[in-house]
């Protein structure tokens, strides 16, 4: 399979995903659980982001202000993964998978930015996008606490 | 436990050997050029010895310090009687009174923002601390042998009071 | 070298500023001029931020340098990062001086919410200004990570790896390993990169509860992410100056200095080391999962492997037998290997969990990163100025100078970090304004000590501004 394709394919399933709300319209599920699964959006779209883009390692490559969408964009997906806004999203179905479509479009926009500058660079910057949303379920829009 | 100035010996010692050592090398090294694969060779050579010594030190460091550390896991204090401290900007709240010689566990924990639990003992060394956070609640195991008067700071930043943020307790 | 001047002209610059602020900062805990406790925070606020921008810029300017010598980086970039320093120096600023804010730089949430002095837009502010500065040192990691992948062909290579196994494979096809400065430069952007993320997705979480305060926060998870992003950003200041010993030194010892095995693997050990040794900030906490607490006192130590195995000592047989000349700039990277020893060692004294029960938010810890800081990462800084300067100029300073920056700078610091250190074994607290009993009488020594740098580093002004009109005078472009 062509890098290509493989990204194509990823992101076909990242945006079937993306769809889940609408099934499952009674899910309401922990904050930290709803991250996690963002999470997974971002991974699939950071992954098509990558591949779709792809260049032959240690080519040229392109214009450096293409970092300014690959760091902007991450700051964003944290934003759109605001935790009060969880529950208007889980009574809003169309409003939720819009908000999903949006996790992936900025995903996709970070790691394919980050490797029309440089090969390689959007596994980093994608990676870094993925580790805070996976980070953000410990403690973004939640508190824990040991309880005693 | 109240070792600062033990701390503050081990430091001048390491840091005077450190600073000697390198002004040898600048001073001393300054005096006859040698060509650089002369001292390279050398220089190789020693710092194998080096390393290894590095290494040692800093494995040894850990496994002695080890035993020694502070946390609620490393020591039975089951049984110990439980002392509830609560932070809030600007003050401590917990007993005036404790008891000597007898296993004690704070609970420590803030109403607000985060705080720092330290405990001066009489002849004003810091004595033990831990930190005082909201929605958590910190155990710190202690037991008091000297009786005498116990401040207490604030030990992390917490707005305008800080400096201002103490208490205390007697221990009999 | 435009875009190299133009950030350590402007970091020196707010160096300056900042070091005035300090002054007086001690001044005021000595009980020598009166500050009310709002404005001794908020200068607290802005000299801490202050100072590690400083360097952080400067050091960026220098390795920016470095890498644009070896692979070409596009300097409109360069120029953005600066327009986003920039405006988060000046937002900054707003917040302080007209915002009163004065939670500090590593402000612990809830703290710049709770029970504050200051109005909301002023935390606002201070978040925002952060996090352009935080932007643009991203900004620059990325573009230099991204120049290095392009030219090397991959983050392998960048790091070394296909060089350190299989080198007789590596030599035989004619290849060599990445340049130490290289090495630095892949290291530093990464691990910019990893700590930018960890201090945007706090910051944003504190963005959005300053917004709408229906967003909660653990503090726990804000705490190890404040740390992680604060620790790595100090850090990496030290870690981009260092880049200029590398090339520095070489040419103040008439000696070449090449990468070799135990280098490369060295800086390994510096990539993961910088940005898991920052548990050691959360000792005290003790609801901290318990085998990071272990991994914080290992980490710490080996994280000073690297440091004293091979870069320092790698520059002590640089110099050694050399027959280098003491000049400015030699002599502040001599200096600047001092102070990042000592500082170093006071830290890992610190990292040692039964000694930091007794030292944890003590004045210990300003003491250890001063050292470092001032006598480390600044000195590196100054003499990668200085040897510029010199070379350019092809003239150096007379014994006079060289003895008022030296007494100024080194004998003034160390007055002024002993009684940092004193202070901090005694157990007086950090980030007091007015602080308990032996405190005050240090800070007076320490104010003495702090003047005294001042004179150092005006001294070193005029004598810089002097070697860089010589240039000017005599040069014929
Ligand atoms: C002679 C020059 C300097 C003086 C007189 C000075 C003075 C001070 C003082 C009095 C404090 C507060 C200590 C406390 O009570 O907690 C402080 C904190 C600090 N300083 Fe400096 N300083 C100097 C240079 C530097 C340099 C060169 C740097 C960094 C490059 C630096 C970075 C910091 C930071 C990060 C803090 C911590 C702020 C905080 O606690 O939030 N300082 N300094
Ligand atoms: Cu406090």
């Amino acid at each position: 399979m062509k890098p290509r394709t493989f990204g194509i394919l990823v992101l076909a399933l990242t945006l079937v995903a993306a769809l889940v709300p609408f099934l499952d319209r009674h899910a309401e599920l922990p904050i930290w659980q709803h991250h996690l699964l963002h999470a997974g959006l971002l991974a699939g779209g950071a992954l098509a982001g990558i591949f779709i883009t792809a260049r032959a390692r240690g080519s040229q490559g392109g214009n450096a202000f293409w970092l300014v969408p690959a760091l902007l964009a991450p700051m964003m997906a944290m934003f759109a993964m605001w935790p009060s806004a969880y529950n208007y999203f889980e009574a809003h179905p169309s409003g939720h998978v819009l908000e999903h479509l949006l996790l992936i479009a900025l995903a996709y926009i970070t790691t394919a930015s980050a490797e029309s500058y440089a090969a390689g660079l959007g596994w980093i910057v994608g990676g870094a996008m993925v580790f805070m949303a996976v980070a953000a379920a410990r403690g973004f829009g939640v508190s824990f606490g040991n309880g005693g | 436990m109240g070792d600062g100035l033990l701390v503050l010996r081990i430091f001048f010692v390491v840091a005077a050997i450190a600073i000697a050592a390198m002004l040898f090398v600048a001073l001393y090294g300054a005096k006859k050029p040698l060509p650089q694969s002369v001292v390279n060779d050398a220089g190789y050579r020693i710092r194998k010895l080096w390393l290894g010594l590095v290494l040692v030190v800093a494995v040894v460091a850990f496994a002695l310090t080890v035993p020694f550390f502070p946390y609620p896991w490393a020591q039975a204090s089951v049984g110990a009687r439980h002392i509830e401290v609560t932070a809030a900007q600007y003050a401590f709240v917990m007993p005036a009174v404790l008891p000597a010689d007898v296993p004690l566990v704070f609970d420590v924990t803030s109403q607000d923002v985060n705080h720092g639990f330290g405990i001066y003992a009489p002849d004003g060394t810091l004595f033990a601390q831990v930190q005082a956070m909201p929605d958590y609640i910190n155990h710190l195991p202690i037991e008091f042998h000297v009786k005498g008067h116990y401040v207490v700071r604030c030990l992390e930043f917490c707005g305008i009071g800080h400096a201002y943020m103490h208490g205390g307790f007697d221990v009999r | 070298m435009k875009i190299m001047w133009t950030y350590i002209v402007a970091g020196l610059t707010i160096f300056g500023l900042m070091l005035l602020v300090g002054i007086g900062l001690r001044a005021s805990q000595a009980g020598w001029i009166p500050i009310d406790t709002g404005t001794f925070y908020s200068l607290l606020s802005l000299h801490g931020v202050g100072m590690i921008t400083a360097m952080a810029i400067a050091g960026l300017g220098l390795l920016w340098y470095l890498v644009d010598r070896e692979i070409h980086l596009d300097e409109r970039v360069a120029m953005l990062a600066f327009a986003f320093f920039a405006i988060g120096v000046v937002v900054v600023i707003v917040s302080v001086v007209f915002g009163h804010y004065g939670a500090l730089w590593t402000m612990l949430y809830p703290l710049p919410f709770v029970g504050t002095t200051w109005p909301s837009w002023a935390t606002g502010a201070w978040l925002l200004g952060v996090a352009a500065v935080m932007l643009g040192f991203m900004l620059i990691c990325a573009q230099i990570l991204g120049a290095i992948l392009r030219s090397s062909g991959g983050l392998g290579s960048a790091l070394g790896l296909d060089y350190v196994f299989g080198r007789k494979a590596f030599e035989a096809a004619g290849k060599h390993p990445p340049s130490p400065q290289m090495l630095a430069a892949t290291v530093v952007s990464i691990d910019g990169l990893i700590g930018g993320a960890s201090g945007l997705l706090v910051g944003i979480a504190m963005i959005a509860h300053w917004l709408d305060p229906h967003v909660v926060i653990d503090p726990l998870w804000a705490k190890n992410l404040t740390y992680q992003f604060g620790h790595t950003f100090a850090n990496l200041t030290m870690y981009m100056a260092v880049a200029g010993i590398y090339v520095a030194l070489p040419i103040c010892t008439k000696r070449a200095y090449h990468s070799s095995i135990p280098l490369v693997v060295a800086w390994w050990g510096t990539l993961v080391f910088v940005i898991i040794a920052y548990f050691h900030h959360l000792y005290m906490d003790f609801v901290q999962w318990p085998a990071v607490q272990y991994i914080g006192e290992i980490s710490s130590y080996l994280a000073a492997v690297p440091v004293v195995v091979v870069t320092v000592f790698g520059g002590l047989m640089l110099i050694h037998r050399s027959g280098m000349k003491w000049t400015l700039g030699s002599m502040f990277f001599f200096a600047g290997m001092i102070g990042w020893i000592v500082g170093g060692s006071a830290a890992i004294l610190d990292a040692t969990i039964p000694f930091n029960v007794d030292l944890h938010n003590t004045l210990w810890v300003p003491a250890h990163f001063h050292t470092y800081l001032l006598e480390g990462v600044f000195l590196f800084i100054l003499g990668w100025v200085f040897v510029s300067l010199e070379q350019r100029a092809e003239a150096a300073s007379s014994a006079l100078v060289r003895w008022i920056v030296g007494l100024g700078i080194f004998g003034g610091g160390a007055l002024f970090l002993l009684s940092f250190y004193v202070a901090g074994a005694a157990g007086v607290p950090r980030r007091y304004a007015v602080e308990p009993a032996p405190g005050p009488f240090w800070a007076g020594i320490a104010t003495v000590g702090a003047l005294l740098v001042l004179v150092g580093v005006l001294a070193a002004l005029v004598e810089g501004i002097r070697l860089a009109r010589m240039r000017a005078v005599g040069s014929t472009v």
